[in-house]
């Protein structure tokens, strides 16, 4: 089992030097293989990893429990060909901590704001880079993660964010769900 | 519409995140291994100054 993220993407996408404290860097996406990419967000010294994933890929190539999560979560949206699910989570955990946020706090919280436009400027630029990729998922582990990608959705469709997306599933369960922004 | 923003976690979510992230850091370092990400350096596509919104606005809100 592999615990943590392999040092060679980590280079490509953190050179020594390129952020730091007091900067916002994104870089990427870098092609991992041809279901995965990956971008790097340097943020004021932290660094996080943004995947773009094959929906199916994602869910280990089963695709009946693609389906059944859809129905169960999101009224059965189907996903599109080449779409991404978009998970992030910071350079330095491992699998197990990665999924809660109290582990990796923002440097000050109220940089939150900034950081949702940071993932989607990484979004942007993966969009510009694969256009036979049309709808991208977010899927909230938590309530405040649900809430940021509710924001990123109104900037989306306000237009705020220059390229253009528009949200086409949110969650429809108490459990979970997915957030789908396809581009426009 | 966004469900309860809370700091609570979401165990069947949680599940099925760590079932990918599994794939995941296994291709990537599938990927490493066979010398796919060897020397490559990823493009960087925006820079700026980090800042700390200090006052909630109504449209921060939004």
């Amino acid at each position: 089992m592999i615990e943590y993220v392999s040092d060679a993407l980590l280079a490509a996408l953190f050179p020594a030097d390129a952020g730091g404290l007091g900067v916002l860097r994104i870089a990427g996406p870098l092609q991992v293989d041809a279901t995965i990419e990956a971008s790097g967000i340097d943020f004021d010294g932290t660094r996080h990893l943004v995947f773009f994933a094959d929906v199916t890929t994602y869910a280990g190539q089963d695709e009946q429990f693609v389906r059944e999560t859809a129905a169960a979560w999101n009224g059965g949206f189907v996903p599109a060909p080449a779409s991404r699910l978009v998970k992030f989570f910071r350079a330095e955990a491992d699998r197990e901590t990665m999924f809660y946020p109290s582990e990796w706090p923002l440097p000050d919280p109220a940089m939150i704001w900034q950081f949702s436009e940071a993932l989607g400027m990484a979004l942007i630029a993966h969009a510009e880079a694969y256009p036979s990729t049309s709808q991208y998922f977010y899927m909230p582990q938590t309530g405040k993660l649900d809430a940021l990608y509710n924001r990123l959705a109104r900037k989306f469709e306000r237009g705020e964010m220059g390229a253009t997306f528009r949200c086409v599933t949110r969650p429809a369960s108490d459990e979970g769900g997915f957030y789908g922004f396809e581009r426009i | 519409m966004a469900l309860n923003a809370s700091s609570k976690l979401r165990p069947k979510v949680i599940a099925v995140q760590k079932r990918g992230v599994a794939v995941i850091l296994q291709r990537t370092e599938a990927a490493a291994e066979n010398g796919a990400l060897s020397e490559k350096k990823a493009r960087e596509t925006y820079r700026t100054t980090v800042r700390v919104r200090t006052r909630r606005t109504a449209d921060s809100e939004s």
